[in-house]
């Protein structure tokens, strides 16, 4: 978005773009090369393959060491918490992480990373934002915390093969009364899994996650179907009514027709049941996508892929997209060195290094920047077809819920959908529960803030779908 | 005449100086073994403190799952069969235990004194309440046999803690992580107060001991502390500073002596020199 690119003055050179990472490097050896520097960084488990080649080629052209310290996937937000707030003390301290671009209000808020703006303004290159397609979660509250590393557009996958089967066809026709094709709303995706869950012939209408942390993005894409923003303009939330326990139950429904195992497949374990081929459908990201394609390309080949399911407003349906991880380069406070690991975070970020990175197949890093699609190597990783899809998935995101408390509030939130979807308790009384709550986090931190920052979220959806939401 | 007068002198400040230096180094060697005696003790009790919060906490969740075990053997659960049970198998250990059904309705509840079971959410499986009298719950959802469904909650009053004194042990802390929240609390367990974590705890690095005590329904415990930075063992203290002065008594001694010489020697000099 060039949105960002004008945020910052200038003050820094104008280069070609295939030459901006030379132009940082040679910034960094000129003052640090010699000194025996290390930085220290915390990645999240899985995308090894892709720091390994930025981290080799900065130390090449730099000098300066950069050692990569893994975190379990999800944990690097509050590693890089912990190690910011107790100071342990064990080992050297951590310079730069790569926590989920969600957790960074969370990460801002509690002082646990750099405010990087100072440095933009001081080394930031014109043009490296221009073929950036999603940014906006790398602010907050106007200033740049991080750099986006990965394009992860939640996407939707699914079995063309099983679409083309006549008797599958016949069958929904009967059923429902309209064409089986791949699925554009959230009822036609609903009912295409319970036609073609049968557990009896070991397949499965899908195997979307269920997991506590996972599984709430998929309601919170499901609500917004329903035509509502997730708070109102005063941040009352909006999932205590008849659309949101309507949602919820619609999802409660949905799971009686997944694999067996959702409740406790992981991220690696969604890919390795995926692979299986015996599910219809998946939601994923590129990550997704590279991993079918290396291990089973046939079965790649099958594939379809989308956007997610979206709503319908006067008959006709409202696509949805929604950019709801990623990982962020960020430089953290106990840093003793902020100057040189920001320049590391800004060399990673641009589109020669953010290429060879984004390149690795072992490694679940996506393409965020126009010249990744280009990119005949990553053409290859993800197929054509794949990437004309999630551009224009990315391109369309919405953003995620980037609030002071987002991780208090998501936490919230995801224990009750757990309840409901395990049906411990019913969606009415989840959703009561996860408002009362809601309201409680808010008033502690203050509703003020929390309205104006919702304020600015609010205006950074597509304007399409920011059109039909109320 | 003067100047052999002179250079005698000159050789007692250099004799005192030799006695202090020696007494100093001795001071220093055995402060530096007190002060590392001081540290082992400090971890011998940063260890068992370490292991007694490591217990109670454990306890407390082990608690839980203990009653219910009860939903998970039985076809149908009453008040009165979860009270008796609950009572039998808990004995004396001084827990609020609340049950709640799946329409979030109090069943039944014991030791609600402080009414904490009335403010607990079913729905997380781990909460941190109150300011004066702060409160860890831990929620579990059980289920019986016959299809009852519920929530157990367990609260233990943070106050409850309890480990050893030792002088070692500036102050200890309790600091709990809600990973899935980015959430940190603080409890202090020598005010014994409570509060939200918003910005980098500043402990001196060179003498806190950070120690990650467990995980449990998604909270990472740590247990810090740091060491009182005086030496505690006056006694063996006293000792060195009494052995230093004996070490650098003499030297004080044999220097006043030979003062006391030199100036007789030079008052003779002066008689023989004015006899003569």
């Amino acid at each position: 978005m060039v949105l960002a690119a004008s945020s910052f003055p200038h003050l820094a050179f104008s280069q070609s773009p295939d030459e901006l990472h030379l132009k940082i490097a040679k910034k960094v050896r000129d003052v640090w090369g010699n000194k025996n520097k290390k930085l220290t960084l915390l990645y999240p488990k899985g995308s090894l393959a892709n720091l390994k080649p930025v981290a080799s080629s900065f130390t090449k052209l730099t000098g300066v060491l950069v050692e990569l310290r893994e975190a379990a996937l999800d944990n690097v937000a509050s590693e890089l918490l912990v190690d910011g707030l107790l100071k342990p003390g064990n080992g050297d301290p951590i310079d730069i992480a790569l926590p989920a671009t969600m957790s960074l209000p969370d990460l801002v808020e509690a002082g646990a990373v750099k405010d990087l703006t100072p440095f933009a303004r001081e080394h930031e290159p014109i043009g490296l934002w221009e073929s950036s397609l999603y940014d906006l979660g790398d602010r907050y509250k106007g200033n740049l915390y991080g750099y986006q590393s990965d394009g992860d557009t939640y996407m939707m996958f699914y079995n063309k093969e099983w679409l083309e089967d006549s008797k599958a066809k016949s069958n929904y026709f009967d059923l429902y009364g309209e064409e089986l094709g791949a699925p554009k709303t959230w009822k036609q995706l609903d009912r295409q899994m319970k036609l073609f869950h049968d557990p009896k012939n070991n397949r499965f209408g899908g195997s979307i996650f269920r997991t506590k942390i996972y599984s709430a993005w998929e309601f919170w894409l499901r609500f917004h179907a329903k035509g509502l923003f997730p708070v109102d303009d005063n941040f009352v939330p909006q999932f205590n009514n008849e659309a949101g326990v309507e949602a919820l139950a619609e999802m409660v429904e949905a799971t009686k027709h997944l694999s067996e195992s959702v409740f406790e497949d992981g991220l690696f374990e969604n890919f390795d049941s995926y692979l299986q081929g015996n599910k219809f459908c998946n939601f994923g990201w590129g990550g997704t996508q590279k991993a079918m394609v290396r291990s089973n390309p046939s079965y790649a080949k099958k594939l379809g892929y989308s956007s997610l399911p979206g709503g319908e407003f006067d008959g006709k349906v409202f696509p949805m997209s929604y950019f709801n991880w990623g990982w962020n380069y960020v430089v953290s406070s106990r840093s003793t060195m902020s100057e040189l690991a920001y320049l590391f975070c800004l060399f990673a970020s641009t589109p020669v290094v953010s290429t060879t990175s984004v390149r690795e197949k072992d490694g679940f890093f996506d393409p965020f920047r126009s010249e990744h699609y280009n990119d005949k190597v990553i053409q290859e990783i993800y197929t054509k077809d794949f990437l004309y899809a999630h551009k224009k998935s990315l391109i369309t995101s919405m953003p995620d819920f980037y609030v002071k408390g987002h991780g208090r509030y998501f936490s919230t939130l995801r224990d009750a959908l757990q309840a409901a979807l395990k049906s411990q308790v019913s969606p009415k009384l989840a959703l009561k529960k996860v408002s009362q709550k809601w309201e409680r986090i808010t008033d502690e931190l203050g509703r003020k803030e929390q309205v104006k920052q919702w304020s600015f979220i609010k205006s950074s959806y597509p304007s399409g779908l920011a059109r039909v939401l109320k | 005449m003067n100047f052999k007068i002179g250079k005698d002198y000159t050789a007692i400040p250099l004799f005192i100086l030799a006695g202090f230096a020696l007494s100093f180094y001795y001071y220093n060697s055995r402060v530096e073994v007190v002060e590392n005696l001081q540290s082992e003790s400090f971890q011998a009790s940063v260890d068992k403190n370490f292991l007694s919060i490591l217990t109670q906490i454990k306890s407390r969740r082990a608690s839980l799952d203990t009653v219910s075990n009860l939903f998970a053997a039985s076809n149908d659960v009453s008040v009165k069969e979860f009270n008796t049970y609950v009572r039998r198998v808990l004995g004396d250990k001084q827990l609020t235990l609340c049950w709640r059904d799946n329409n979030d309705q109090v069943v039944s509840t014991i030791n609600n004194e402080s009414n904490v079971c009335d403010s607990i959410n079913i729905l997380e499986e781990s909460q941190i309440e109150g300011k004066s009298d702060p409160k860890l719950i831990f929620t579990k959802f059980v289920s019986s046999v016959g299809g009852q469904k519920g929530f157990l909650s367990v609260a233990f009053d943070l106050n409850e803690v309890h480990l050893s004194d030792s002088k070692l042990i500036k102050f200890e802390r309790l600091i709990f992580n809600r990973r899935s929240a980015n959430s940190f609390f603080e409890y202090d367990l020598n005010s014994r107060s409570l509060k939200v974590v918003t910005e980098a705890l500043n402990f001196d690095k060179s003498l806190t001991q950070t120690k990650k005590v467990a995980s449990f329904n998604g909270v990472d415990f740590f247990y810090v502390a740091q060491m009182n930075k005086e030496i505690q063992n006056r006694a063996l203290f006293e000792k060195v500073v009494l052995v230093s002065f004996i070490l650098f008594l003499p030297f004080f001694g044999i220097s006043v002596y030979t003062y006391f010489i030199l100036r007789q020697k030079d008052r003779i000099t002066k008689v023989v020199t004015k006899r003569t």
